[in-house]
């Protein structure tokens, strides 16, 4: 079953857990974490664990600059299950080939926004969320710029100078 | 002769002593043409540190020549620096933060920069971090600006202010301040990381972490 990997702001789901427990969730952390646009909320799609991590670089090659990257990883079984829609359409990224990996979740009022954020939060309450940090994003870029599927020169100049 | 200012921005509230040691209060808008009122004596020359001096003719029209310009100066520079902080705030105010992504206010200091310079930005944006102290969204969002800045840029007030958001009683401070020692990858900021301790466990984890990254860079 495939999984879909999202960016999240740790901390804003660990305060929301720390200050308003297990079963409840703060307004900050949905609404500055899964901002959504025509309704949709974007994602990126894996099937194993190298996807994963091909996914991930994908919403690196969309930054402006490096930084170490929480992301969550949700099962599409249980997304489907709960009648979440989801939909292929292109992705924003610099990563050769990936933007056929990207996912919106569509069709989403605030009762699904919900059962998302219940998912996210559930995921960082049992610490199954991961990170990437620094040292291993330079990694990841040099490595991808190495096969080809990154073009250094098109990077915005503060990573390129990272990597370099 | 002595000459104080008590606060140029209301009042204008001025005291001049003159040598003979009476004084003269007065409020105006700017300059000092009510200084005309006291009489240059040209009597001792000798100055005594803790008594006033004495100014020939000429001297006192240089004098309150020199006031005026450095005045104006002032309250110009005064009107700017409140203008400019105004303009910084109200970016940090509109700003999505983001890891990763440039902010608006990203936007605003570097383009401040440009026109001013990187110390007298990073001296307003420092007043802003500690005034916003108490407030997660501004105080954690100019952190995380500075962190995807060059570390040569921010110096000396950027690590400051992230040091100073490790003490932060609110972990998204705390994250943002630990983010920008790890982004910022420089070893001479171990001094200040190691001895630090965090309230919170998970956050204390990722400093141990940024801590080993950073002594083996």
């Amino acid at each position: 079953m495939p999984f879909l990997v999202r960016k999240i702001t740790l901390s804003k789901w660990k305060k929301s857990i720390n200050e308003f427990g297990d079963d409840s969730i703060s307004a900050d952390a949905p609404t500055s974490c899964l901002r959504t646009t025509n309704n949709t909320l974007s994602f990126w799609i894996a099937e194993t664990e190298q996807d994963i991590r091909r996914a991930a670089m994908a919403i690196l090659a969309s930054l402006d600059s490096i930084s170490s990257l929480d992301y969550v990883v949700l099962d599409t079984g249980n997304i489907e299950a709960l009648e979440l829609a989801i939909e292929a359409t292109p992705g924003d990224t610099l990563l050769a080939g990936a933007d056929t990996l990207h996912r919106d979740l569509v069709n989403l009022d605030i009762q699904k926004l919900k059962i998302v954020s219940e998912m996210i939060r559930d995921t960082v309450k049992d610490d199954n969320h991961k990170r990437i940090s620094v040292g291993e994003i330079k990694k990841m870029f040099k490595e991808a710029c190495d096969k080809g599927d990154l073009d250094l020169k098109s990077l915005p100049t503060s990573i390129q100078d990272k990597v370099a | 002769m002595q000459f104080r200012f008590s606060d140029i921005e209301s009042d204008k509230q001025y005291e001049y002593h003159s040598l003979s040691g009476s004084s003269y209060k007065g409020y105006e808008n700017l300059g000092f043409s009510t200084a005309d009122h006291i009489q240059p004596i040209n009597t001792d020359l000798s100055v005594n540190i803790a008594s006033p001096i004495t100014l020939s003719a000429s001297e006192h029209l240089k004098f309150r020549s020199y006031i005026s310009d450095t005045n104006n100066n002032f309250y110009n520079e005064l009107k700017i620096k409140r203008a400019i902080r105004q303009e910084l705030l109200k970016s940090a105010k509109e700003s999505v933060f983001e890891y990763g992504k440039t902010s608006l206010l990203q936007n605003k200091i570097e383009s401040k920069i440009k026109e001013y310079g990187s110390l007298f930005i990073f001296e307003l944006v420092n007043e802003i971090f500690l005034d916003e102290f108490k407030n997660p969204f501004i105080a954690s969002g100019i952190i995380l600006t500075l962190s995807h800045m060059d570390y040569s840029i921010v110096s000396p007030q950027g690590p400051t202010m992230a040091l100073a958001a490790l003490s932060n009683k609110d972990e998204e401070v705390v994250e943002s301040g630990i983010r920008a020692f790890e982004n910022w990858e420089e070893k001479d900021c171990l001094i200040f990381l190691e001895s630090v301790t965090i309230k919170f466990d998970w956050l204390n984890c990722y400093l141990k972490d940024v801590i080993l990254y950073l002594q083996e860079l």
